[in-house]
């Protein structure tokens, strides 16, 4: 295996995608004046985040499929 | 395996200093600087047709998800379209919407996830035996073991025949 795969292989493995915070909406209040979520729990500018997000979002749907 | 003949099939020494610095499309600046522009490319590129029906065939072929990764995102940037940087930060979701495809497709694929160095013996694990054996031959007498396997081998003997008594 040459290191650029190794290197490649070893990203995805640490790709904790599961243990990346998501914001949910509060729905114990429903007024005008609740409190939004704020995005803040999320890292947005790291980039390893913004590629979890979206790997996260495929696996779900990997999952989707396999159930299927 | 050692090739008899020499391989021409490589570039010259030196060869890629032969071009004016920012000829090549990697000596450029990238087009795509952030990793929501690579993803966005390559999502735009990768749910295609026509790449999902090749990559579903590459992957048939046996050939590692992790590996056809590499590829796509070296491609990339020997085309320009992002730095090596970027190209590994990017690479996970790559292999994951790879996977994804081949799911999709419902065929069996390589994720090339195991190492497959791991499975080999250790060269230093060779020495450690080989170790172990030679202290235990030296701190035996060979007389003494040619006369214990002469003892076994006659035993062995003794109750070859058809009618020997069994143990």
């Amino acid at each position: 295996m040459s290191r650029a795969l190794k290197d490649i292989v070893t990203a995805y493995k640490n790709m904790d995608i599961e243990n990346i915070s998501v914001v949910k909406e509060d729905t114990s209040s429903k007024g005008l004046v609740k409190k939004r979520p704020t995005m803040n729990s999320i890292d947005y500018k790291n980039p390893a985040v913004r590629v979890g997000q979206q790997m996260r979002v495929i696996r779900n749907y990997r999952k989707g499929i396999e159930d299927a | 395996m050692l090739n008899s003949e020499p391989s021409f099939d490589a570039p010259i020494p030196g060869q890629s200093l032969v071009a004016e610095l920012g000829a090549r499309p990697w000596q450029t600046p990238s087009q795509y600087t952030t990793v929501d522009e690579a993803i966005e490319y390559y999502m735009s590129r990768m749910t295609t047709e026509e790449f999902m029906v090749q990559a579903v065939d590459v992957l048939e072929t046996g050939v590692p998800v992790a590996t056809l990764a590499n590829t796509i995102q070296l491609a990339s940037v020997m085309e320009g379209k992002h730095t090596l940087d970027i190209g590994i930060l990017v690479a996970p979701l790559l292999m994951e919407l790879l996977m994804m495809l081949g799911d999709s497709a419902g065929i069996e694929y390589k994720t090339g996830l195991d190492d497959p160095d791991i499975k080999k013996t250790r060269p230093t694990f060779f020495a450690k035996f080989l170790k172990k054996y030679n202290d235990n031959l030296a701190s035996k007498d060979i007389q003494e073991i040619v006369d214990e396997s002469n003892e076994e081998e006659e035993k062995d003997e003794e109750r070859s025949g058809l009618m020997a008594r069994r143990t």
